[in-house]
């Protein structure tokens, strides 16, 4: 059990980090890794991305993790968390 | 999929553009929001060929882009035949996103042939592959991201 849980924390953590790169590089954000909260907020006040770029991170998102987003459903991009469980989630059904 | 073509007078209608700028003349081998064809010809009488350049006459890049914008939107537009919608509707789309890569100048008498293929739609945004061509060979390839509103 113990074991299972290292192993998700550690693919989380992997989609996680995947997902801020495809922040950083696809959108060309001038922020590291490190310095995007797992939290905060994409649009907006947060990072300031705006709609036009929900275009190209679905893209990244659905090249790097192979998964298909539904664009009907707004909260998929609410946080770098909200993605990584939508991935994840996906991911499951395989 | 059944393809359509647009004249250059069906593409006075369609587009919101107007002269002077309406950047293709025929579009055509158009597959309803998916992808399609079209030609620019590239003529003396072009009004840009006044400043750009008067000893040196080339069609500018980002004409050429405008172009293949304008094939986006009538491959767009082509959805309303299909709908069995009004056939003039105008699709008015706003580029976001240019990424093209410029690989050989175009100049007065030669012919462009363009080419746009949707890649990914995502609500009202829509990225697209594109090229531009004369004869065999490669003058502008890359993506553009439209929104459409």
């Amino acid at each position: 059990m113990i074991e299972e849980i290292k192993e998700y924390t550690v693919s989380r953590s992997k989609i996680l980090e995947g997902v801020k790169k495809e922040i950083i590089e696809r959108l060309n954000v001038d922020l590291t890794i490190d310095e995007i909260d797992d939290e905060v907020s994409l649009f907006g006040t947060g990072l300031g991305l705006d709609s036009v770029d929900a275009l190209d991170l679905t893209l990244g998102i659905e090249n790097r993790f192979a998964v298909k987003i539904d664009e009907t459903d707004t909260s998929i991009f609410k946080s770098v968390n909200a993605i990584t469980d939508y991935i994840i989630k996906e991911k499951a059904k395989v | 999929m059944k393809k359509v073509s647009f004249s250059a007078k069906e593409i006075i209608s369609k587009l919101p553009h107007k002269y002077p700028f309406i950047m293709i003349d025929q579009a055509y081998d158009i597959e309803a929001g998916v992808k399609g064809k079209g030609i620019k010809s590239v003529s003396l009488g072009e009004w840009y060929f006044q400043g750009h350049f008067p000893t040196e006459p080339i069609v500018p890049g980002v004409l050429i882009v405008e172009g293949l914008a304008q094939l986006t939107a009538l491959i767009d537009s082509a959805c309303s035949l299909e709908n069995g919608k009004e056939d003039n509707k105008q699709v008015m789309g706003y580029l976001t996103k240019v990424d093209i890569k410029f690989i050989k100048t175009v100049v007065l008498g030669e012919q462009i042939l363009m080419s746009c293929e949707l890649i990914k739609s995502f609500r009202n945004l829509k990225q697209w592959r594109v090229s531009a061509k004369v004869g065999r060979r490669d003058v502008a390839v890359g993506t553009l991201n439209v929104a459409q509103v």
